[in-house]
């Protein structure tokens, strides 16, 4: 059989894709950031901090923020994989005004459970976002506009940007 | 009378018009009824979802069976019967269509939509679509160029009737699985799979679109092809009928967003959902036509497009359950390695089913 000019051109590609193909899965082998499917919570830990939850949640609604906001970082190093900590953080973080944390827990609690952005799940929490959205995305803005290399800000407009895909639904 | 004999003397266009105007209506009010947001119609997504209710994946936001695709089967069929164009006939490697549905499948998921539903993305204002455009464009290109050096996937022969009907079988009976929901199909309570328009609608509009379009024979990818071929603007009037009438429904109902951040089921990987568009593109061209038109060409009898058909209810399995399918954070590293893995293989197999003199 004779090869022509374009079974060289493919037989390349073919040679090109698969070497990419097999350098992508070496390199991200184990790489795979945390997704619901993933991060199932280790159901005694879960157990362990739902009384830490409460008391977290309590100290929120008391008014007590700073010592919400540490009882919140206490459960989510203990529990990563806890989204309603997270969540619980992110909404204590926006009431302390500390916006860049609070986008981050946000986002944090949205990769790990999804229901938390959907308006039919009892979790739902995308009024909060779009209020603690609509306050600090300015702010983010301003700070990337007098300084386009500011790393963090950029950071967190793109969790900000994270939030709003998520938030405006959508099929994936 | 002069109108009359208009329309008889333009009625392949106005045909190829009435279906771009329906689809793009469609879209549009699917989304503002009831589907994800820029999901008024998605063949990968309904796969996906389709493949969950059949308990073929393990993600419980992602189980619905879609009257849309059941009313692009039927409707397509109907149609077909009515203008004796139905014809059960196959055999022209019917396996190798099977795993080319799957890669359909694994391209779409990698952008996050097939390619209608990368015209409604486009039509709301997500010009995170516009990377997935010209993905699909050279995919459809690549393709084409293998089809001229003699790309064949064997010849196709007539087969007993009731072969024809099997896969219009299967949706009707899906059709009767919706409407009484046994305890064997899973439906969603939450996430895009609990988002659906009024049955009646989707059904309604699957049936309609399925009837125009197999008459006019719309496929996305085939009228990009035929344009790059022919450069004939009449073959792609029905694509800017569609995107158009999208687009004129979005800005009537205030959902038209431009810009490339926010957008609804999107992500900013535009090298990502180039190479996956891509993969659509090369597979469409080499089967001969995108999810869609394969759903059609199941309806009026062909058993190849049965069997991508089947491909793309596997595809939407596999997709879900080993996490290849994009979030909004973008690809997963198995999606990265699926759409290179797919590539290459469908290039391999595009040269090994050259026929050469």
């Amino acid at each position: 059989m004779k090869l022509d000019r374009f079974d060289f051109i493919v037989i390349s590609a073919v040679a090109v894709l698969s070497a990419g193909a097999v350098f992508y899965g070496a390199a991200g082998y184990g790489t795979q950031t945390t997704t619901e499917a993933e991060a199932r919570q280790d159901p005694e830990i879960a157990a362990q901090m739902a009384p830490k939850i409460a008391e977290a949640k309590a100290l929120m609604n008391s008014g007590q923020m700073r010592q919400a906001a540490s009882a919140c970082k206490g459960i989510c190093l203990a529990d990563p994989a806890d989204a309603s900590a997270h969540a619980l953080y992110g909404q204590v973080c926006s009431r302390l005004q500390d916006y860049p944390d609070a986008v981050k827990e946000f986002r944090m609690c949205l990769s790990l459970d999804a229901d938390y952005a959907d308006s039919k799940s009892r979790r739902f929490i995308g009024k909060i976002i779009k209020a603690t959205i609509k306050e600090c995305k300015p702010q983010f803005m301003l700070a990337l506009s007098k300084n386009p290399n500011d790393k963090e800000a950029a950071s967190d407009m793109e969790n900000v940007h994270y939030l709003q895909r998520m938030l405006a639904g959508g099929c994936d | 009378m002069a109108v009359i004999e208009f329309v008889k003397r333009h009625k392949e266009t106005l045909t190829a018009v009435a279906v771009g105007v329906a689809m793009g209506w469609a879209g549009a009010c699917l989304a503002c009824l009831g589907n994800p947001k820029n999901t008024g119609i998605c063949i990968s997504c309904f796969m996906e979802n389709l493949a969950g209710s059949l308990g073929l994946h393990n993600n419980i936001r992602m189980d619905y069976i879609r009257p849309e695709l059941i009313g692009f089967v039927l409707g397509g069929m109907a149609a077909a019967l009515i203008a004796k164009e139905f014809k059960a006939e196959g055999g022209s490697s019917p396996m190798l269509r099977f795993f080319a549905g799957i890669l359909l499948i694994v391209g779409c998921s990698i952008f996050l939509g097939c390619p209608i539903r990368m015209i409604l993305r486009l039509a709301n204002g997500d010009f995170t679509a516009i990377s997935a455009v010209i993905g699909l464009v050279v995919g459809v290109w690549i393709g084409f160029q293998f089809l001229k050096r003699g790309f064949y996937l064997g010849d196709i022969s007539s087969m007993p009737f009731l072969n024809g009907l099997a896969i219009p079988a299967i949706f009707a009976a899906l059709l009767l699985g919706l409407a009484f929901r046994p305890d064997f199909l899973h439906f969603s309570k939450v996430g895009p799979g609990a988002q659906e328009a009024h049955i009646k609608f989707s059904l309604g509009s699957g049936l309609i679109i399925g009837f125009l379009a197999q008459r006019s024979r719309f496929c996305i990818t085939g009228s990009i092809g035929n344009f790059l071929a022919s450069r004939d603007k009449k073959v792609i009037i029905s694509l800017v009928a569609f995107a158009l009438t999208a687009l004129a429904v979005n800005l009537y109902k205030g959902f038209f967003t431009p810009g490339f951040e926010g957008q609804p089921g999107s992500h900013l990987a535009y090298g990502w959902s180039f190479m996956g568009m891509m993969l659509v593109g090369i597979v469409s061209a080499m089967i001969g036509g995108c999810p869609f038109r394969q759903l059609i060409m199941a309806g009026q009898g062909s058993m190849d497009a049965g069997a991508a058909v089947l491909g793309m209810i596997a595809g939407g399995a596999v997709v879900q359950a080993w996490d290849i399918t994009s979030t909004n954070m973008g690809p997963t590293v198995y999606g990265e390695v699926a759409t290179l893995a797919g590539l290459s293989l469908v290039l391999a197999a595009g040269l090994f089913l050259r026929v050469r003199e």
